[in-house]
């Protein structure tokens, strides 16, 4: 038990490192490069008195497009690959991803509706979230009505709640000005953190910190609800709440991480998935795992997205070009 | 310590599936529930574990109603022990024990040292202390059962209610779990077990209870209710009773294979 403990302290440590390095990197490369000497620099400016050897601009770079941009890359991917392995264990079921209970295809209606009536701004971002919100409450209320196993009431509810808002995510395509709405439409849906703001990171913090701090404190609950529910029960475990405070929290992770970035898939599904090889089952320790890891994918992606081509590639699109490789390499890869 | 079981009734859909059912148990006794399939044993053992709450009648730990205990006490009573099963996440033997301590500790917390310790102490009266880093799904179906039981104890609770324990056991690992079971009895903790097998009963229980048909067809100790009539009522066979080493011990022999 101590030795497997401490295993997992190792292995958590060693992933906090790798994301440090990572948000090191990224400060550092871009269409303006930041010489790594720099990067110290602006960033120890802010606390003591150093003689200024970078320009102003690059000082601007740093603070207003880079440092917001990261935070959020790291946000948005933690609190996927959260709410991933959240939705895993409380439906029973290793295939469960964010969307599943149609926070994402509510978002997109939210995002393509207020494209629509106000062109863009700070409503898409509102419009996405509450969306996003309503859907898996009207998700929620239908599955409480139905008879026999409530989890299975829940996806399938999830399932058709999720294609009446795909459908009328694509009523409103129709009808869109295919001159600048429908564009809008199209790219907001293939999810990006281009343009990412200082308000962006501020909308973000608050839902998502909500939603992180209880499943933290409850991580050790949610494992015993994988067992089964009689059985959690007769151990003493209140299994309806520590569901629906799981399902809460997932969902605000969801909605804030969908409204500011778009529909970035993929993140939410594999990234626990990889987790669970890394550090096996135990919520304790999967929770900060996937949560670190997916900050650090999503980091990873997003520094391709925005160096390796001279047009951006919208993130949504890459996560799954730079992850299906590296995850069939992973589960076809002989365990010695 | 007595559980008392008085009056028990359960309808689903205006259909009884338990009528009237009413038995007792004390401390030190192993009591096996005898009756075909659909007899009404799993929904007794819900009710019992307060899993279905819409029951008519009483459940009494020593006078006092199981309804009104709160879930976290009532862990600390009654413990259950499933058939041993696949689960969909794969934790280790020390982990899936330690599941068993969660009543002992705030919702909010992690475990602590002092439940790993419970965990280590159960492990040890089982006798599987060398399964701990081994993962639960790995193991055999037998080692599995011994680690569930392993968990009802450091639930600390102490009636223990099984569900055909032995149902997909093979032989060897069918008296393990028996044995073990049979033990514990000698500690004080009072088992509850459904089982298929009459000769179970004769070989562990101290007590039978026989359901057929939603109601108890008879309720005393094995040698006194066990009779060719009774497992001719309850499963449609025909058997012949013997006796072994001065009447310690008796099986059902069925009459189709003596001729």
């Amino acid at each position: 038990m101590n030795k497997s403990i401490k295993r997992n302290k190792v292995i958590i440590l060693s992933l906090v490192i790798i994301l440090i390095i990572l948000i090191l990197i990224s400060f550092a490369i871009g269409k303006y490069p930041i010489e790594p000497n720099q990067v110290f620099g602006i960033l120890f400016s802010k606390i003591t008195n150093i003689d200024k050897f970078w320009t102003d601009s690059m000082e601007t770079i740093f603070f207003n497009v880079r440092l917001p941009r990261i935070i959020l890359a790291c946000l948005v991917g933690g609190c996927l690959a959260a709410a991933g392995s959240s939705y895993q264990c409380i439906f029973l079921n290793p295939m469960a991803a964010p969307d599943i209970l149609g926070a994402s295809s509510g978002a997109a209606f939210g995002a393509a509706l207020a494209i629509y009536l106000y062109k863009s701004g700070r409503q898409v971002t509102i419009s996405a979230f509450l969306f996003s919100l309503i859907t898996v409450f009207l998700v929620y209320m239908i599955s409480q009505r139905t008879k026999g196993n409530k989890v299975l009431g829940l996806i399938l509810s999830g399932i058709m709640i999720s294609s009446l808002f795909s459908s009328a995510t694509s009523f409103i395509k129709l009808v869109a000005d295919p001159n600048d709405q429908l564009p809008a439409i199209t790219y907001w849906l293939m999810g990006s953190l281009s343009g990412t703001k200082a308000a962006d990171v501020k909308f973000a913090i608050i839902p998502m910190t909500i939603g992180l701090v209880p499943l933290l404190c409850i991580s050790w609950q949610v494992n015993i609800l994988t067992v089964g529910e009689d059985e959690a029960r007769t151990m003493g475990i209140n299994t309806k709440l520590i569901r629906f405070i799981t399902i809460i929290c997932a969902t605000l992770l969801t909605s804030a991480s969908v409204a500011v970035s778009g529909m970035i898939g993929w993140v939410g599904l594999v990234i626990p998935h990889l987790s669970r090889k890394l550090i096996g089952n135990n919520f304790v320790y999967l929770l900060p795992t996937s949560i670190i890891f997916g900050a650090s994918f999503l980091l990873l992606v997003d520094n391709v997205s925005r160096n390796l081509w001279t047009s951006e590639i919208p993130i949504g699109i890459l996560t799954s070009f730079i992850g299906v490789p590296f995850f069939i390499y992973l589960i076809t890869r002989r365990e010695d | 310590m007595v559980l008392e079981v008085k009056d028990l009734t359960y309808s689903y859909r205006n259909i009884k599936v338990l009528d009237k059912v009413s038995f007792a148990v004390k401390n030190s006794e192993l009591l096996c529930i005898l009756g075909p399939n659909g007899a009404g044993k799993s929904t007794m053992f819900k009710c019992i574990l307060q899993l279905l709450k819409g029951y008519k009648g009483e459940i009494l730990l020593d006078n006092k109603k199981l309804k009104e205990y709160k879930i976290q006490e009532l862990a600390r009573i009654v413990a259950y022990i499933p058939q041993s099963h696949n689960p969909v996440f794969s934790y280790s033997v020390t982990e899936m024990v330690l599941m068993g301590t969660a009543s002992q500790n705030s919702p909010l917390s992690k475990p602590t040292k002092s439940q790993i310790n419970i965990v280590e102490e159960s492990l040890e009266k089982i006798g599987i202390s060398y399964l701990k880093d081994r993962s639960f799904v790995n193991l055999s179906g037998g080692e599995r059962q011994l680690v569930l039981i392993a968990r009802a104890l450091a639930q600390k609770a102490k009636i223990l209610v099984m569900d055909e324990p032995t149902s997909d056991l093979d032989y060897g690992n069918q008296i393990r779990v028996l044995n073990t079971v049979k033990e514990l009895t000698k500690e004080g903790y009072t088992i509850i077990q459904s089982t298929h097998n009459p000769d179970q009963a004769f070989l562990y229980a101290d007590k039978v209870l026989a359901l057929y048909n939603h109601k108890v067809l008879s309720f005393g100790t094995p040698k006194y209710i066990i009779n060719s009539g009774l497992i001719k009522k309850l499963y449609n066979v025909d058997v012949e009773l013997n006796s072994l080493y001065d009447d310690k011990i008796r099986i059902c022999i069925p009459k189709s294979a003596i001729i």
